[in-house]
């Protein structure tokens, strides 16, 4: 009985796999959150010329002109794939605003001045208009019509379609749904994955129709279905949402159900947890024993810790239990600020509400992306253009872009890379939607990570380990059911580095599970460093940086790493989930390179003078 | 008639001025400076308009959400202050301030810029003979550079010195030489590189990032055929042996093949002329005064002498 449950669930595992693994997979590199010169923030940041023609020839390595400081500059490694996704709210408007366009100028006020014109009364209107052309124009409640927006939203789709080319590079169509209700950031990014035969049947749903999640996954379930295509809802910076990014309870406020995960999963299987904004991996106050989990850690918009009322399990949330557990769980309760805010704690929340209510909302994919406003993607430390096109020199990063936030508080982050058949619109998607895409701070690590119960050390010397990966095992943000009998999942993983960055320091795995008292608990182990070290077994691999010139050698750490690895704490009845770090060898932040041009001390600038740039791949879950 | 007169940069400059005032009518009904100048009108939109400003959040519906949650200190507090700006704005303009204000002037010159680029776009329409004359003019901008297909057999250099993997890599050669090892079967030789085993189409500078500058040249100069293993050669990560098998020069594509781009480079270089035109109009329509010996009998060579 137990042999043929085996069979059937060894057989099913391979089914899934064998699906991708029937073609090979190819690695391909991307940005899928950035905004151009149609955005009103990068409009009014400066970004007054730079539009999704120019994003699209900046990431196909094409030389492109600053929009603010009007330098040529140009992408160190060319990227596969591109959305151009800005804001729906008045996507365009003011470009159209102050380029006259006729369907903005097109009032009865503007047909009256018009017939004056007529009667040849020009200079006199003239002379007037440059006597208030001082005046601050502001944006009409008129001009986020409908026909103004779909406009805007054709030509967004006409230059995707321009630059869309299968198999070279994937020009993916989409927008960012901007909700922010009490200052709290839960925006998304909505890509699809059709063309204009869909695109061009709605209007980007935004912030204006509704800012609750909910509504936004019932529009997509609706338009999916009348339009004929599909999409995805990719959320960021959860690490400046106030707790609210994954949260316990639904926009209403009651406790989250089996109902609410499905509908979440359906529409939102990966998250965007590295970019521009700061790295939303983990924060040193929820993951203490991690050294590295102080990366690009970007605090503003976070409420200071106690001032916050959600804790790992809310009282809505206790209320289900019984008195006993309720005790444990009383006594263990961390009063921690920011569960809802970071990856690592989301994904063990999940675990915890798959194992009470039976759904997980948390079971998801793991990328990066820039959320560029310059239409540049860059996310190169030595070739970094700005969050906003403002803050693009040593001198204007000084200053603050956001409020409090000054340009050096930006990080020249990230990238998404994606495992997928063929470099299309539907390979790509559906790529993504499996969840085999992984994430990078920028460097192009190239990260192969396989989860099975019979990879052995062999496995892990092969040319090209996918072939074992796929045969034995799940690929990144697959799923492990209950082990067979006295066996131990095993990992495949091999990681080579990005040729123009550095060398590779170790590989780690994160284990986040569900303890047998029902707390969420997580382990990062060290699976293999590039060499020896001094002091003890997983010291730092030191630190080749000059601070003074930013010149740095690869003379230590590898240029790729491999291992098998398996869980030396393993315990087939707790739900878990593995997920693989890759960390490169120090190198310089671009503040560095500000520093020494501005012939500064780099502490001035508030932020490290080196950092270990790394990648983060999709879990691989462990379902009992 | 009337298409002649569009193209004519004065009609632009008259266009620009209509532009600037209907821009300012949909976006100001009955709004007026023209009153007096001591009268400050706080009305709803101007509040909107302030308070969108501040937080650089341009939504209406959220704007007017806020400003009607507000409490009457909050109120009072964000009226005050757009008065204080509002009368400072005005005393300052008074006072002339702005005159020589070189960021204000800067920033009133890009609001013309961009009307004028504005119009310039819409002018701009391009024949048959204009694209293929522009390709002509600038093929080798569409040119495709050179690619080659090659795969390798590689030693590294991580655990031994150059020479050691070099001297690896010349017994190997002899020994694919005398096995006539085919294409497909290289990854069976040698160890594991980095970056893979065959080199499909591949450009220089993806190569050059792999192989380093030296040995990407000797692979392209390599003639490609099919049977033959050639090496050893050295890129940063050790000795390789390489067999060729296509290589395609640097060519430039047929106009078909890139219209898409050539029109829209045309395009663009089209609209900047045109707005160069309508802004030398503008400034044709000044006398210029050139005096370079300086006012009030102050001799500029001598500084600070008073006469």
């Amino acid at each position: 009985m137990r042999k043929s449950a085996f069979a059937i669930g060894f057989g099913l595992a391979a089914f899934i796999a064998g699906t991708a693994a029937a073609q090979e997979t190819k690695l391909f590199w991307g940005d899928t959150h950035l905004h151009t010169s149609y955005s009103p923030d990068a409009y009014l940041m400066q970004n007054r010329s730079a539009d999704p023609d120019t994003a699209y020839r900046y990431a196909k390595g094409l030389p492109v002109v600053h929009p603010y400081h009007k330098a040529r500059i140009q992408i160190g490694t060319p990227l596969d794939f591109l959305v151009v996704s800005d804001h729906g709210e008045f996507m365009g408007v003011l470009p159209m605003l102050l380029q006259g366009d006729p369907l903005v100028a097109n009032t009865e006020t503007g047909r009256r001045y018009r017939k004056m014109a007529a009667e040849g009364k020009e200079i006199e209107i003239f002379g007037e208009l440059i006597a208030q052309v001082n005046k601050v124009i502001p944006p009409n409640p008129d001009l986020n019509n409908e026909k103004v927006n779909r406009t805007v939203w054709g030509e967004i789709m006409d230059a995707a379609d321009r630059h869309n080319e299968p198999g070279k590079f994937t020009a993916f169509m989409g927008w960012e749904w901007s909700s922010t209700p009490n200052g709290a950031n839960l925006h998304r990014v909505i890509m699809m994955r059709g063309g204009k035969n869909s695109g061009k049947q709605f209007i980007p749903y935004t912030s204006f129709d509704s800012d609750q999640p909910e509504d936004l996954w019932n529009w997509l379930e609706k338009t999916a279905k009348t339009t004929k295509t599909d999409f995805l809802a990719i959320p960021h910076n959860s690490n400046i949402s106030n707790g609210l990014m994954f949260p316990l309870v639904d926009s209403k406020g009651k406790a989250i159900t089996t109902d609410y995960a499905k509908l979440r999963m359906r529409w939102e299987p990966i998250v965007e947890m590295t970019q521009i904004k700061g790295d939303s991996e983990t924060h040193p106050k929820l993951s203490p024993n991690d050294e590295f989990a102080d990366y690009e850690t970007y605090d503003h918009l976070i409420a200071v810790e106690g001032t916050k009322k959600q804790t790992m399990f809310s009282e809505g949330f206790l209320g289900g239990l019984s008195e006993r557990d309720r005790k444990l769980i009383k006594q263990n309760e961390k009063r921690i600020s920011e569960v809802g805010d970071y990856a690592r704690t989301a994904l063990m929340r999940g675990l915890v509400l798959q194992n009470r209510v039976g759904g997980n909302p948390y079971k998801f994919g793991m990328i990066g992306s820039t959320d560029s406003h310059t239409a540049m993607a860059s996310a190169e430390e030595d070739n970094f253009h700005g969050k906003m096109a403002l803050d693009s020199t040593p001198g204007t990063k000084k200053e603050d872009i956001l409020p409090g936030t000054p340009g050096w508080d930006m990080g020249a982050a990230g990238l998404a890379a994606v495992w997928a058949t063929d470099n299309t619109r539907e390979a790509l998607f559906d790529a993504m939607k499996r969840k085999e895409i992984y994430a990078s701070t920028g460097p192009q690590i190239a990260l192969r990570f396989f989860g099975g119960y019979d990879f052995g050390a062999k496995d892990a010397e092969a040319r090209d380990v996918a072939k074992a990966g796929y045969a034995k095992g799940v690929p990144m943000g697959g799923d492990l059911t209950k082990a067979p009998d006295g066996k131990k999942p095993t990992f495949l993983i091999h990681a080579v580095r990005d040729p123009k960055s550095a060398n590779l320091d170790r590989i780690q795995i994160v284990k986040g599970w569900l303890g047998s008292d029902a707390l969420p608990k997580e382990k990062v182990y060290n699976v293999v460093l590039s060499e020896a070290r001094k002091g003890g077994k997983a010291g730092p691999v030191g630190n080749t940086v000059d601070i003074k010139t930013g010149k740095w050698t690869n003379d230590i750490g590898s240029a790729q790493l491999a291992a098998v690895w398996s869980d030396p704490d393993f315990d087939p009845n707790q739900r878990a989930f593995y997920y693989v770090r890759v960390l490169q060898i120090p190198t310089p932040r671009h503040t560095l390179y500000d520093a020494i041009a501005l012939g500064i001390d780099p502490k001035e600038t508030g932020r490290p003078a080196t950092i270990q740039e790394r990648a983060y791949s999709s879990p691989i879950w462990y379902t009992p | 008639m009337l298409l002649k007169f569009l193209k004519d940069p004065l009609a632009h400059f008259l266009a620009l001025g209509l532009g600037l005032f209907l821009l300012y009518g949909a976006l100001n009904p009955g709004g007026g400076a023209g009153d007096d100048p001591k009268r400050i009108v706080v009305d709803r939109d101007a509040l909107l308009t302030f308070v969108q400003y501040r937080t650089k959040t341009f939504e209406p519906k959220l704007a007017a959400a806020r400003l009607d949650s507000m409490s009457g200190d909050q109120l009072k507090r964000l009226i005050d202050d757009y008065v204080r700006e509002e009368a400072l704005h005005r005393e300052a303009a008074a006072l002339g301030l702005g005159r020589n204000d070189y960021v204000i002037k800067r920033r009133m010159i890009q609001k013309v810029d961009f009307i004028t680029q504005g119009f310039a776009e819409a002018v701009v329409k391009l024949s048959e003979d204009d694209i293929n004359a522009y390709y002509e003019a600038n093929r080798k901008r569409y040119s495709i550079p050179a690619f080659i297909t090659f795969t390798h057999v590689f030693f590294g250099t991580e655990n031994r010195t150059p020479s050691e993997a070099m001297a690896l890599a010349q017994a190997k050669l002899a020994e694919l030489r005398r096995q006539a090892v085919p294409f497909s079967d290289a990854p069976k030789h040698g160890e594991r590189f980095p970056y893979g085993v065959n080199y499909v189409e591949r450009t220089r500078d993806h190569v050059e990032s792999h192989f380093g500058p030296e040995t990407t040249q000797a692979l392209f100069d390599l003639e490609p055929d099919e049977s033959v293993w050639r090496g050893s050669f050295l890129s940063p990560y050790g000795a390789h042996l390489v067999m060729s098998v296509n290589k395609n020069d640097a060519r430039i594509p047929a106009l078909e093949d890139v219209r898409g781009r050539v029109e829209a480079d045309l395009k663009s270089e089209r609209k900047k002329a045109q707005s160069e035109k309508a802004v030398k109009a503008i400034v044709d329509t000044y006398t210029v005064e050139v005096d370079l010996k300086g006012k009030a009998g102050m001799d500029v060579v001598g500084l600070g002498k008073q006469e």
